[in-house]
Order: structure tokens, then C-alpha cells, then sequence
């Protein structure tokens, strides 16, 4: 560890971290890490262990309130898309009518030709 | 080419040209733009794809990673006075509730970018070619009652008593000829197709622009959810490896075919990783690459203005008339 391990206050932090907060865990994290893969001595490994495990669960905690935050925030999202995608829908029905219309006059035609075809001499 | 009476035969004959060049006048309006939609519809859909796959292939891995980490969590725990060990407190990373509803926006992106396709493709469809055919059909037919019959001739060498005789006969005909009565089918779809065109290009900019905050917010939240699980996977990762070491470093005399076993886990947790590091790469990359991609579309779209439009519409009416007089050239029948 070259600069030493940064100092953070013992006690529960506030969940989510801030940013400033958030970097020195996990630049804490990295030196315990560091220091832990350079370690052969089982005793030193473990104290290492678990001062990182309690990092770790500072990080993993505030993993956790993100991935809650963005769930809160897709579907918040959901909602606009849906708004947009039922635009899009009312657009492609229109575009269909179109085809429909087609469709109706062709089958009105047809059938004036078909009552025509019961009249040969006209 | 001269007009036999006020319904007859040539003056039918004489308006081919006139339908070609409406149709190439309805086409060239309508392609243009069209092509250029179907286009960038196809681009969009293609840099959709693999944010979809990928996100949920990564939400899946990153949960079983997590999982793994957890039975870790249970050997580690296990033997503490305080708190006691529970394993029915344990939880996955992300709940079904997480879950649900990051599938459910991508969902909702996948319905997005497959109606911007289909709407792209409006003029492209079975039913609008089935309904023009119909009708032009119908309308020939229609024609054919009310005209008067046409004719054509056929002239056969026949020989008598040793000389060769060219006879002319003639025989009746429809007054729409078969070409014509397609023509007349072709029209009807160039007209379909224009009106089409013109819907799509009138109101899908708009949604297309309207979506695209949401596109680049979704892109913005999974980017984020790449760093947060990636920063996750490190954390169960380091636990999983560091912990399986330290119990390798106090059991030193346990049995040796069982301690090469484990030992032989480590590298294959490291190569897991890496492979979960780039699934989560690739996703954020994708990601990245959907949002410059709509962004792209709705910049282009906003190029366009109406003006333009009518401008560009004018060009290509000179054109299809240009066309229309080389179709007038041509033999009609």
C-alpha cells in the first residue's frame, strides 16, 4: 500500500454514499485488495480479509440502493414509453386504413361488376 | 395514335403513358424519403438487439454470480454466536421486482423499434399490394363492361393450291388490355403508397424526437447499472477468491486431493470474471451505441422541413414528368 489505507469514521455511513464517499471506499477497498493478493501469511490474510469484507459490505449496500434507484427510475421510464409506443400504434392503424380503404372500394367495384354481370346487355 | 370515339379503344391506349408517369411521380415522391426511413429503421433495430440480449443476459449472470457469492457468504458465517447464521434471510442481487422492471423497458424498446419498422416498411405490405391488384382489377372490369370492345389483328401465312396467302384476321378484344388493367393496379398502390409516405413522414418525426429523452435515458440508467453490477461482481468475486484462499492457507493438512481441487477453482473464478467483465463491457458499449444511433435519427429527422419536402417533391414531379413523356415514346401495346 503505497499511500496508506484512506482513514474513513467507524459507523453505519449514510446509504446511498456520496460520491466523494462512495471513491474512498472503494479506493480502500483496492489497497486492502492489493495488499491481501501480495499476502502469504495466513494471519495477515485474514485480518486483511476482514477489514475489506467490512468495506465490502459498505459498497455492496450501496449497490444495492442503486440497483433500487434505477428500479425506481425504469419504471418511472416504462410509463414514458409507453405513451410514445401508443402513439406509434395510432399511427399504424392509420397507415392501415389506408390499405383498408383500398381495400373497400375494391371490393365495392368488385361487386358492382359482379350485379353488372347479372345484366349482360348493358 | 388517334381517338376512334369518345370512349374508344386508342384514347384508353393513349393514357398508358399518362398513368406511368403519375406512378413514377407517386414513386419518386414516395421512395425517397421512405427508403431512407427503412434505412435508418433497419440501423436502429440492429444496434437495439444486443442491448436487449445482452442486458438481459447480464442481469441473469449477475444474479448467479451473487448467488455463488452468497453460499460463500453461508461457509463464512456459519459458525458466528452473533448474529446467528440464517440462511432463509438470504437474498438474490436483484429481487423479481428489479427484474421485472428492467424487462419490461426493454420490452416496451423492443415494441418501440419493431413499430418504427413496421412503420418505415408501411408502403412495403402484402395487403396494400393485394388491395391495389383488387381494385385495379375491379376497375378494369368496370371499364371493360361499359367500353366499347377493342380489337386486334393476327395475321397468319397460310398456302392454297401451291401459293403462299398472307390472311389478316381480327378478332375482338377487351377495351383495357391486360397491361393496361396492371398499369391501372400499379397506380392505385403508387397512390396508396404516396398517401402513406406522407402520413409517415408527417407524424413519425415527431414520435421518433419525442422518445428519443426516454432512449437516452434508458441508455443512461443501464449504463449506470453496468457500473453498479460490475462494481458488485468485483466485490463478490474478491470475497469468493480472497475467502477460498484464506481457508486453503488455514487448512494446509487436510486432504491433499481435496485442497488440489480447490485450489484448482481459483483460476476458474478468475476466468469467470473476466468473462462477466466483458458480457457488462459489451453491454455499456451497446448501450452507448443505441443512444448516438437514435440520436442520429432524430438529428436527421429534424433536418428535414416541410419546404424542403415540397422542393424535393416539385424535382422529382419534373422528373416523373421527364419520365412519363419517354413512356409516351414508347409502343403502348
Amino acid at each position: 500500500m503505497s499511500a496508506g489505507p484512506i482513514q474513513i469514521n467507524s459507523g453505519q455511513p449514510e446509504i446511498p454514499l456520496s460520491v466523494e464517499l462512495r471513491t474512498a471506499y472503494e479506493e480502500l477497498d483496492a489497497q486492502y485488495e492489493d495488499a491481501i493478493e501480495n499476502t502469504s501469511d495466513p494471519a495477515l490474510h485474514a485480518s486483511l480479509l476482514a477489514s475489506q469484507d467490512a468495506v465490502g459490505q459498505v459498497i455492496s449496500l450501496d449497490n444495492d440502493a442503486r440497483i433500487k434507484q434505477n428500479t425506481d427510475a425504469f419504471s418511472a421510464l416504462l410509463g414514458q414509453m409507453n405513451v410514445t409506443n401508443q402513439g406509434l400504434s395510432d399511427l399504424k392503424d392509420q397507415i392501415d386504413r389506408v390499405t383498408g380503404h383500398i381495400a373497400m372500394f375494391a371490393g365495392i367495384v368488385n361487386g358492382i361488376n359482379k350485379v353488372l354481370s347479372l345484366f349482360p346487355g348493358i | 395514335m388517334k381517338s376512334r370515339d369518345v370512349w374508344g379503344v386508342e384514347r384508353i391506349t393513349y393514357r398508358t403513358p399518362v398513368i406511368a408517369a403519375v406512378v413514377t411521380v407517386l414513386c419518386l415522391a414516395t421512395s425517397g424519403c421512405m427508403q431512407k426511413l427503412q434505412k435508418q429503421a433497419t440501423v436502429l433495430s440492429a444496434a437495439t438487439a444486443p442491448v436487449v440480449d445482452l442486458a438481459a443476459q447480464s442481469y441473469k449472470d449477475a444474479n448467479e454470480i451473487h448467488d455463488l457469492r452468497v453460499d460463500y457468504d453461508a461457509v463464512v458465517n456459519f459458525d458466528k454466536t452473533s448474529p446467528v447464521y440464517n440462511p432463509r434471510t438470504i437474498k438474490p442481487l436483484l429481487s423479481e421486482k428489479d427484474m421485472d422492471a428492467r424487462l419490461a423497458v426493454l420490452k416496451a424498446l423492443q415494441v418501440y423499434v419493431k413499430q418504427v419498422q413496421a412503420i418505415a416498411n408501411g408502403t412495403e405490405s402484402k395487403g396494400l399490394d393485394d388491395a391495389s391488384a383488387s381494385l385495379g382489377s375491379g376497375l378494369a372490369g368496370l371499364g371493360n363492361t361499359f367500353l366499347p370492345p377493342g380489337s386486334s389483328s393476327q395475321t397468319a401465312t397460310i398456302t392454297q393450291g401451291g401459293t403462299s396467302v398472307t390472311e389478316t384476321t381480327t378478332v375482338a378484344a377487351d377495351a383495357i388490355s391486360p397491361a393496361a388493367q396492371n398499369g391501372i393496379g400499379v397506380a392505385v398502390k403508387a397512390l396508396g403508397q404516396f398517401l402513406i409516405s406522407r402520413k409517415v413522414n408527417k407524424e413519425l418525426p415527431g414520435l421518433v424526437a419525442k422518445m428519443d429523452p426516454s432512449i437516452q435515458t434508458l441508455c443512461n440508467f443501464l449504463s449506470k447499472d453496468v457500473d453498479t453490477l460490475k462494481s458488485q461482481e468485483q466485490n463478490d468475486f474478491n470475497f469468493m477468491i480472497n475467502h477460498q484462499t484464506q481457508f486453503l492457507m488455514d487448512n494446509k493438512t487436510m486432504d491433499a486431493g481435496a485442497r488440489r481441487e480447490l485450489i484448482m477453482k481459483l483460476p476458474e473464478m478468475v476466468r469467470k470474471q473476466r468473462t462477466a467483465d466483458e458480457e457488462l463491457d459489451a453491454l455499456k458499449a451497446a448501450a452507448l451505441n443505441l443512444a448516438k444511433t437514435h440520436s442520429d435519427l432524430v438529428k436527421d429527422e429534424q433536418a428535414k422541413t416541410p419546404e424542403s419536402f415540397a422542393t424535393k417533391l416539385g424535382e422529382l414531379a419534373d422528373a416523373g414528368e421527364n419520365l412519363g413523356k419517354f413512356y409516351s415514346s414508347l409502343p403502348s401495346k
